[in-house]
């Protein structure tokens, strides 16, 4: 079963109520932002949890100028990027930190040390990343979302947080 | 002050937001992110006191926009420049508001933004306040 394959309600992402519920939820009926239907799939404890910050994100975001200072509210389709990339993770990487960003994006975030931060976000259908890995120099991109995670965006994370 | 910033300078990015401090007391890159205005307002504060940066970082940051102080990310103006080649950031003298200076000529791309900001991140040293 592809980890890819997503376990989610559609009905949950706007509950407030979503993120315990969905927490908690092993499998259930999944969309990928294209709205094509996949296999359902059981998640693991950090999976559930990144999930419910997903699920988080979009509800303190959900409405334009939810910062107080103009940001746009973050789109469904963003929503179900977010959750696609999260479960088109290795399950090796430790759960990043998840938040809703200025720019209308979802952020996952790792962060070890200030020399070794990797950021990933989507937006709409738009994987970006940036990183530090030591004293190399920053990395940085963006490419569409087309249900796995970039290369450069996983080769980022690792050096962020020291694996392989 | 001299308009010419001296690559040797010290500079200071006041923080006013407790969650700008990393969980392990580094300096978060989203300190160092552009604002709203587009730039990254740094105060040149060579050769000043901790007491006369913090009050300074109150006066001029922290009491306008009525938050806290937290402290402040202190790094070498030739940190900027170093990344002038890389992401086309410029450090630029910005007075009549005394001591002040800003970093400029950010990316439009928001993901060479970020990137930017942490490898200056990776050059400040995290200073608390109080």
């Amino acid at each position: 079963m592809s980890r890819n394959a997503l376990a989610v309600t559609l009905d949950h992402y706007y509950s407030p109520e979503a993120s315990e519920s969905a927490a908690v939820s092993l499998s259930a009926t999944a969309f990928l932002s294209g709205r094509e239907r996949v296999s359902s799939v059981t998640l693991g404890h950090d999976q559930n949890m990144v999930f419910a910050q997903v699920i988080n994100a979009r509800a303190a975001a959900d409405h334009d100028n939810w910062d107080g200072n103009g940001a746009p509210a973050i789109s469904e389709l963003t929503v179900s990027t977010a959750i696609g990339l999260l479960y088109a993770l290795p399950g090796d990487l430790p759960a990043p930190e998840v938040m809703p960003e200025s720019t209308g994006e979802i952020a996952f975030e790792w962060y070890r040390d200030k020399a070794h931060v990797a950021v990933v976000t989507v937006q709409d259908g738009l994987v970006r990343w940036s990183g530090v890995g030591g004293t190399a120099p920053a990395v940085y991109g963006a490419e569409p979302f087309s249900r796995a995670i970039p290369a450069k965006a996983l080769k980022a994370v690792r050096a962020a947080v020291g694996s392989r | 002050m001299d308009p010419e910033i001296g690559d040797g300078e010290d500079l200071a990015n006041f923080i006013v937001e407790s969650n700008k401090f990393a969980s392990d007391g580094g300096v978060h890159f989203k300190a160092m992110l552009p604002d709203g205005s587009g730039e990254r307002s740094l105060f040149r504060i060579d050769g000043l006191s901790r007491e006369y940066i913090a009050a300074w970082g109150k006066a001029f940051v922290a009491n306008p926009r009525d938050k806290p102080l937290y402290g402040w990310g202190k790094l070498k103006a030739a940190s900027v420049t170093a990344l002038t080649a890389l992401f086309g950031i410029t450090l630029k003298w910005d007075e009549p508001q005394p001591r002040h200076a800003v970093i400029a000529d950010w990316p439009p791309e928001v993901e060479k933004r970020r990137a930017a900001a942490m490898e200056l991140a990776k050059c400040a040293e995290a200073c608390r306040w109080p």
